[in-house]
């Protein structure tokens, strides 16, 4: 195990020619739950039976993502995205699995290289609303990061965040940063966030939902911002969203979730125009088009509705999915079906 | 156009809240005449949910009906007498579903508690008009507008933490059909569902306007509108810029900010170019003079300094200077 750490930190110090900036393998995290009263009471007589249930959270999730492209991770509330965020940014410690973050695996890192990776990836929220602190100012709000990585220098970090709300365009930006949160609007505010996230130059940002509780003519704008960005400095994202439409125009890759497992990878445009999983194909269909010739016939949803029953192995999707077989009792692979374009399914 | 009645109509309505900052227009003239289900289209902050509680008569000071009429049936529902509206025409003819209204579900009740206190408060004279007034006719009520949205009788003796959060919003869906409304106001009603619940509520909004209800739609969001009604208003800092079929706004819009929106909205196929509105909405406790889009627009001309007029165009309107002859 030693040996492997030493070749896995040493890869990096070689700059493998990989242009991957990002490499997830067999990520797992699982979450104890209570039982409640009743369930105990029903599983006395099971020897196997114990005081915890357990969430399957993320299971054995492997992906890479390219340096300088954005990387999609989409699935329904409770697939897992966010935890994977958290995972990948160690906010919470994965039970398994490893994170190579700039050929560095960041589950091994030291005191001082821990701080590098702090500072080399950050995130924007969801909820603009709630991510702000409401009694500071624009200004020590985006100056925080600066102060907590050590720039001293007040006139320094004044500079820096000056800088950092132009490229935001929130202008006049002496105006801007004196003023407050709830004196900006939704779509302001998610700028100040990115504002946050940028100013320590990051090589990555991790955006989870970040324009899901704006209006949609505000969506269009932060992520027109976001891709400028990502250009100009060559930031490499994970975008984590539920919203197809919008994941379409930023990203570059896409990989779904559903419980815990990617069941579809690939080249966007690809997965999008040809969805392979069952799941995906569902997605799809459900999205709403602004075309008013619609409104006659009704959608339709070919997958039955959502249950919490999931074959513990197997395809997690089996109770759902309308061409459901027997051998789906078993795990089903991860499989290239067609070039850079991976499915999980039997049917492939 | 020339209609004399509609089944609803909203002629010049004013909604101004008035705060200690100063007043805010937030809905400043408001004109909307309508057979058929409307979406209600607009950025946060242009109006569209206070127009919802103006037609509920569900506002909380500091705001206030300032001017206008709502006509509902025949009925001019602002200026009826508050108890009258209350026995008559609140939830018995139009009702609301409002925005987050799934979390308020009270947990610690039954669905079926939940569901017969709306008939408690409301249904003192449904009894006498066809049926006694016992249990059973109760039970009929519920039952009907559980299977309206989908739903069946199982749902009643649950809490609502055992729902998912697509069934708790037809709970609630339900509630407000439980008195057969024949206008139903919903606020985003889709706004914190995953897709596939979201489909699921538009196939259902869709089923029960082909049984003849009437819907007005509140939301920002273009794409759902399309799916669901027949007439859509676009609202701007407190106006309707435009008003049209849904057919004719999404073919060929003429307002320069519906056009804006239009190309705003993120799609699943075709081009992959979009665009968005720069700039910010006015400040609502100042709105200038003339057209409020002004500063925004990439048309504007001088003539716009002044306020633009209605135009007429297919069965609709735009408020706009274009098209002034």
């Amino acid at each position: 195990m030693l040996a492997l750490v030493m070749v896995m930190s040493n890869a990096g110090y070689m700059q493998s020619n990989s242009i991957n900036l990002l490499e997830v393998k067999g990520l797992r995290k699982y979450f104890k739950v209570k039982r409640s009263l009743l369930e105990l009471i029903k599983g006395r007589g099971d020897k196997h039976y114990n005081n915890y249930g357990i969430v399957r959270a993320v299971d054995h999730v492997s992906f890479n993502i390219r340096q300088g492209t954005t990387f999609v991770l989409a699935g329904e509330s409770g697939s897992g995205k966010s935890t994977i965020a958290r995972l990948i940014l160690r906010a919470i410690e994965p039970d398994e699995g490893s994170i190579v973050f700039d050929g560095k695996d960041i589950l091994r890192l030291s005191k001082d290289e821990i701080k590098w990776f702090r500072r080399s990836a950050q995130m924007i929220h969801q909820d603009p609303y709630s991510s702000l602190n409401p009694r500071m100012n624009i200004l020590s709000i985006v100056s925080e990061p600066l102060e907590v990585h050590g720039v001293k220098d007040k006139k320094e970090r004044e500079g820096m965040v000056f800088k950092a709300l132009q490229e935001v365009r929130l202008e006049p930006v002496e105006e801007i940063a004196y003023r407050y949160p709830h004196m900006l609007s939704g779509g302001q505010r998610q700028r100040v966030a990115i504002a946050r996230a940028l100013v320590l130059r990051p090589k990555f940002i991790v955006a989870d939902e970040p324009v899901s509780m704006l209006d949609m003519s505000v969506r269009a704008e932060i992520l027109e911002l976001m891709s400028s960005l990502k250009s100009r400095y060559n930031i490499t994202y994970l975008y984590i969203t539920h919203d197809l439409s919008t994941a379409r125009y930023f990203g570059d890759d896409i990989a779904i979730l559903y419980k815990g497992k990617i069941v579809e990878m690939g080249r966007i445009d690809d997965v999008l125009s040809e969805p392979l999983h069952p799941y995906t194909q569902a997605l799809i269909d459900a999205v709403p088009e602004p075309d008013p010739s619609n409104k006659l016939v009704e959608k339709v949803i070919r997958i039955k509705p959502s249950t919490d029953e999931v074959l513990s192995n197997g395809c997690r999707f089996y109770s759902r999915c309308p061409y459901a077989m027997d051998k789906c009792m078993q795990e089903p692979p991860m499989q290239e079906v067609k070039k850079d374009h991976f499915v999980s399914c039997f049917l492939y | 156009m020339l209609k004399d009645r509609y089944r609803l109509e909203i002629k010049g309505l004013k909604v101004y809240y008035f705060t200690s900052k100063g007043i805010v227009r937030a809905v400043d003239g408001v004109n909307i005449a309508t057979d058929e289900s409307i979406g209600i289209v607009g950025e946060s902050g242009s109006g569209k949910s206070t127009l919802g509680y103006a037609i509920m008569r569900m506002l909380q000071p500091p705001g206030r009906i300032i001017g206008g009429e709502v006509i509902l049936d025949g009925l001019d529902i602002l200026n009826m007498d508050e108890h009258d509206f209350n026995k008559n025409v609140r939830w018995k003819k139009v009702s609301m579903v409002f925005q987050y209204a799934m979390n308020s579900l009270d947990p610690v009740y039954r669905i079926e508690d939940q569901m017969y206190e709306v008939l408690r408060y409301h249904s003192d004279n449904i009894y006498s008009e066809s049926s006694p007034k016992d249990d059973s006719y109760r039970y009929r009520l519920v039952s009907e507008a559980l299977k309206q949205v989908g739903l069946d009788e199982s749902v009643l003796k649950r809490y609502p933490h055992e729902l998912s959060g697509g069934m708790k919003q037809r709970v609630v869906i339900a509630m407000a059909l439980l008195l057969r409304p024949s206008l139903l106001i919903a606020d985003e009603p889709t706004t914190a569902l995953d897709v596939l619940m979201q489909a699921q509520i538009i196939n259902m909004l869709k089923r029960l306007k082909k049984n003849g209800l009437m819907i007005m739609l509140i939301t920002h969001d273009l794409a759902i509108v399309a799916e669901v009604v027949d007439r859509v208003a676009i609202m701007y800092a407190g106006q309707v810029v435009e008003f049209n079929s849904s057919d004719n706004i999404y073919r060929d819009p003429k307002h320069p900010y519906t056009q804006a929106l239009i190309n705003s909205i993120p799609r699943l196929k075709g081009e992959k170019r979009l665009s968005y509105i720069k700039g910010d909405p006015p400040n609502p406790l100042d709105y200038p003079k003339g057209c409020r889009f002004y500063a925004r627009c990439p048309y504007a001309m001088d003539k716009c300094m002044q306020e633009p007029p209605d135009v007429s165009i297919g069965d609709g309107y735009v408020k706009c200077w274009l098209y002034a002859k």
